[in-house]
């Protein structure tokens, strides 16, 4: 009963994953483009796309934590599983319970990363005085759009003032997002034991 | 407990989980926070550390050399470009003795040109090469041994995956590492093609005691320019762009994903759902690297906090060791390492204790980087750990070669690299002299 309710669960975080995962990749893509419209506008029009630099950065952050989740559910997070495989293969009653006892261990440690990086994303979200009055500065207008876009001027941002600034509580909430789901995956392995067992070349996602 | 002496247990600490199979980059965090509370006494200081490791982690502009490089790479392996690039070098050998043996060198160290991964190397040449050694009456063991040895390659000739992760550990500029990787590479290249010149006349029952030449016609000039010339246009954009300094290596890495997405697509060898399988793997190498070398950054911290570079240095110092002897135990350390971990393991292991203790002596970090990545790449080809001998042996599919054949085959290779690396380390400017 217990583990039915958990499984299906599962299939929504994996699904969430998965969505997380697409998302990534047409961040990749748009990264891919941006890089190419910068070279060859500098080249061949000598107008440099201003702020490619803070795209970039902007853009590995999403691309690395909205596709965490789906690394660990595939199991393509970086290990050395020798040992392990020869474990599962000799004795497969120790090996798999060696193999959720480090799931846990993993799970354990993104939630240590969640816990940290909350509060990061909860103080750059509220510098931004999306509901309530700022400390300074023009107060609530009551039209929402111009509120939502003076609030978005507000926020902490990084960039450089002048050229592009973007704020910075999407990429905090993409670091705990992902790290949270990250955790949630490696819970479930650790319960329901591991889906996706990878095959012994450990190091095929570092190289 | 002295902070050195628990910086020291956690790098064993680290060593054995990673080997007892602990994801790596966890390893890597869990272990130096917990150094980190029982040094400081503290658990805010720990979590402080994790948050930064975390949060800056990955606000760096050159990491987007490894999405983008690792696009490249997968799109030129879909675009069958590994294939062409063997045709073309069979041509030129076809009536040298062992000439296939030579070809697939030479194929590796171009091809290694236009990708950034060994395993990449080892699984497409397991494919070409070892089915065409074996009709000529090759050797069994020397057709594997030839794809392991020279698919080490794709982690030296850049562009270079491990060469990337060195420079973030080492922070060193990307396109210096990318530079300095060139000679050392063909210097690899052209010891190997020697070394199977040498092999076929003096030791044939390694290669294959009657090994027939390929009696096909060479290719005409036509076909060997339109085989040729992705690969040329690929490598001149890339190493030319970032040599000159046209491009930064980002920048060079988006050109040629692009240009290599042009060559797939214009050869009708790219599907909608290969495009989109690659993009998805691309992220999940991405989001995999980067978070270990996040990780790698906080282990750093910890042993920088540790005191444990200083300490190593000064223990170093008072034994008095001259530079060979230190390097001698530096390359012995790293043999070692490679028989328990892989190679980006060792790499972000290692270098952070050693950092201090080069950058004293006043050597040059670059050429630091090319001998450990050179030194960690070995254990590729040693068991029990060699990754590309189990690639090879996995993609080949074939009862009649085992994995030992595959080890003992890439032997003679993994010797070769190390008289390379020997050389390497007694002359520091077949490294350097690329830069500036």
């Amino acid at each position: 009963m217990v583990a039915t309710t958990l499984k299906q669960i599962r299939s929504w975080v994996v699904a969430i994953a998965i969505l997380a995962n697409i998302s990534g990749a047409f961040v990749l893509l748009a990264l891919v483009f941006v890089m190419n419209v910068d070279v060859v506008s500098r080249n061949l029009f000598n107008a440099p796309f201003r702020g490619v630099v803070e795209v970039v950065i902007f853009s590995m952050a999403l691309i690395v934590f909205l596709q965490l989740p789906d690394v660990v559910r595939t199991g393509r997070l970086t290990r050395s599983d020798g040992f392990l495989s020869l474990l599962r293969h000799t004795a497969p009653r120790a090996g798999h319970a060696l193999g959720r006892i480090l799931d846990g261990i993993a799970c354990i440690f993104m939630g240590m990363i969640v816990w940290t990086v909350w509060p990061e994303f909860t103080d750059a979200f509220e510098s931004c005085y999306f509901f309530v009055a700022p400390e300074f500065g023009p107060p609530k207008s009551g039209n929402l759009w111009v509120d939502f876009k003076v609030a978005l001027g507000r926020c902490d941002y990084f960039g450089t003032p002048g050229i592009l600034t973007a704020p910075w509580w999407p990429v905090r909430l993409a670091i705990a997002f992902g790290c949270a789901l990250a955790a949630i995956i490696l819970f479930f392995k650790t319960v329901l034991g591991d889906e996706n067992i990878t095959p012994a070349h450990p190091v095929e996602a570092a190289e | 407990m002295s902070p050195v002496e628990i910086g020291m247990l956690s790098v064993g600490a680290i060593v054995v989980l990673v080997y007892l199979g602990l994801y790596i980059p966890v390893a890597l965090g869990l272990v130096s926070f917990i150094s980190i509370w029982i040094i400081s006494g503290k658990s805010i200081l720990a979590f402080n550390f994790l948050k930064i490791a975390v949060g800056d982690g990955v606000t760096e502009y050159e990491f987007a050399t490894i999405p983008l490089f690792t696009l490249m790479g997968l799109l030129v392996s879909k675009a069958g470009l590994g294939r062409d690039i063997y045709d073309v070098m069979n041509s030129a050998f076809r009536r040298v003795l062992a000439g296939i043996g030579m070809a697939t060198v030479g194929a590796n160290a171009v091809f290694a040109a236009i990708t950034g991964s060994s395993i990449a190397s080892a699984s497409v040449f397991t494919k070409i090469s070892v089915p065409e050694m074996l009709r000529f009456n090759y050797n069994k063991r020397f057709a594997v041994g030839v794809v392991a040895g020279s698919s080490v390659l794709g982690m030296i000739i850049p562009p270079s995956a491990m060469l990337i992760i060195y420079s973030f550990v080492a922070e060193q500029s990307v396109g210096h590492m990318f530079l300095a990787g060139i000679i050392p590479g063909l210097i690899l290249t052209a010891a190997y093609i020697a070394a199977i010149f040498l092999m076929a006349r003096l030791w044939p029952g390694f290669i294959g005691e009657d090994v027939r030449a390929d009696e096909s016609a060479a290719l005409h000039t036509g076909e060997m320019v339109s085989k040729a010339w992705p690969v040329v246009s690929l490598i001149f954009l890339v190493l030319g762009g970032i040599y000159t300094g046209w491009l930064t290596p980002v920048e060079a890495g988006a050109a040629g994903a692009t240009l290599a997405l042009i060559v797939a697509v214009s050869r009708r060898s790219l599907s909608w759902q290969g495009f989109w399988s690659t993009l998805v793997e691309t992220g999940h190498i991405t989001a995999a690297i980067l978070l270990l070398i996040t990780m790698a950054s906080f282990y750093s911290r910890m042993l920088g906090f540790a005191g444990l570079p200083n300490q190593l240095d000064m223990l170093l110092q008072t034994w008095d060791l001259s530079f060979f002897q230190i390097m001698l135990i530096y390359v012995l350390l790293m043999l070692v390492l490679g028989t328990l971990l892989d190679t980006a393991s060792i790499i972000l292991i290692v270098v952070p204790l050693f950092i201090t203790l080069i950058e004293g002596m006043g050597l040059s970090m670059i050429w630091f980087g090319i001998v450990t990545v050179i030194g960690a790449e070995i254990g590729l080809l040693t068991p029990p750990l060699g990754i590309s001998c189990f690639v090879i042996k996995s993609t080949l599919n074939d009862p009649n070669i085992s994995l030992k054949d595959v080890f003992l085959g890439a032997l003679p290779f993994a010797f070769i690299m190390l008289m390379v690396l020997i050389l390497l380390i007694k002359y520091p400017v077949l490294s350097t002299v690329l830069i500036n």
